[in-house]
């Protein structure tokens, strides 16, 4: 086994150092990647810096579940992290010049925005309930948030709950509104995995 | 190259530093998914009509899990696309074709397929459950 394997097989066991090391090898060429794929109209909000913060995020979040299938295969897992990334920033930026871009969302208190998040992560019929009362849905997503990283924490918050726009975020965040469309985008994947399981934030499991 | 306090090998410059500090930041106290087993197979509604009962093999590509059907009682196969946030298009296309050819197969030898759906999760497909040893360890031992 080769350094680089080891240091794979080390990553998927834990080890942040690895992980480290192994997305530090591949920085120079993932940070090519983005940089012809950006259209000249979203360089204002969207740079490759961007994309690769969020990759890396996933990759330490993910790297548990990566599965090596030969040589070159953690580079290719990163490598299409980055490309789904910067599709999902690209679509919501397409997204907006189509639809304003603010918001017109009002919420007759703060429990609604926990029912009406929590309504739109099931409807995709991944977690276990639709039907939660106003406080219970305050618990299960404020539990929930602890859970993911911090960022993601604060665009849930910002965009969902709060239900400010995009650019307001962004503003609160120090960031291009890019990338808090990946940020978003992310941050609903992994709540709807972690709403996903029953047993860790419902009394009464579906 | 340069030396990190806590490190046990110098990064090459050039090496985003920064952004990999702040992705391991944002991941210290973050809940980490892991490689399903028992007791975190996918929640139960993930694939509508079926109940997922266990894993059976997760390969690069995708995962086969025993499922339970209630309407019609029967235990079978189900194969789904893992990793969404990292799923590659190849994949999916294979994964495709793999449901348009085994659609196509009718013989007593060849695991029948039953169903395939897509679900916000990905694409999944429902075959035959054959008991037994999986094929790859049977021929790796004759």
């Amino acid at each position: 086994m080769d350094t680089v394997d080891g240091d794979v097989a080390l990553a998927i066991a834990g080890d942040v150092n690895a992980l480290e090391r192994l997305i530090a090898l591949h920085h120079k060429d993932l940070r090519q990647l983005p940089d012809g794929k950006i259209a000249r109209r979203h360089r204002a909000v969207l740079a490759a810096d961007d994309v690769l913060q969020v990759t890396y995020t996933e990759a330490f979040l993910r790297i548990g579940q990566f599965s090596p299938d030969g040589r070159g295969s953690f580079e290719g897992w990163l490598t299409r992290g980055a490309e789904n990334n910067l599709k999902d920033a690209i679509r919501a930026l397409e997204r907006e010049k189509r639809r304003p871009r603010d918001r017109q969302i009002v919420h007759d208190s703060d429990a609604d925005s926990y029912t009406t998040l929590l309504a739109g992560l099931s409807a995709s019929g991944t977690t276990p309930t639709r039907h939660a009362s106003r406080e219970e849905a305050k618990a299960i997503i404020d539990a929930a948030l602890d859970e993911l990283p911090p960022d993601y924490a604060k665009v849930i918050r910002l965009y969902d709950l709060d239900g400010l726009p995009i650019d307001e975020v962004a503003k609160s965040l120090g960031r291009r509104r890019g990338a808090v469309h990946m940020l978003k985008a992310r941050a609903h994947e992994r709540l709807r995995e972690l709403l996903g399981n029953p047993t860790r934030f419902f009394s009464h499991p579906a | 190259m340069r030396k990190r306090p806590g490190h046990d090998r110098n990064l090459p410059d050039d090496s985003g530093l920064s952004l990999i500090e702040y992705a391991r930041e944002q991941t210290v106290h973050a809940k980490k998914p892991g490689k399903p087993d028992a007791q975190t197979l996918p929640p139960p509604d993930s694939f509508p009509g079926f109940r997922i009962v266990s894993e059976l093999r997760r390969g690069g590509q995708g995962v086969v899990y025993e499922a339970f059907q209630p309407t019609t009682k029967r235990t079978v196969a189900l194969k789904a696309l893992h990793g969404r946030s990292f799923a590659d298009p190849r994949d999916k296309a294979r994964f495709d074709r793999e449901i348009e050819i085994l659609a196509q197969l009718k013989h007593p030898n060849i695991v029948s397929l039953h169903d395939a759906a897509v679900t916000d999760q990905g694409p999944f497909f429902v075959m035959d459950l054959i008991a037994g040893r999986p094929l790859d360890e049977y021929v790796k031992d004759q």
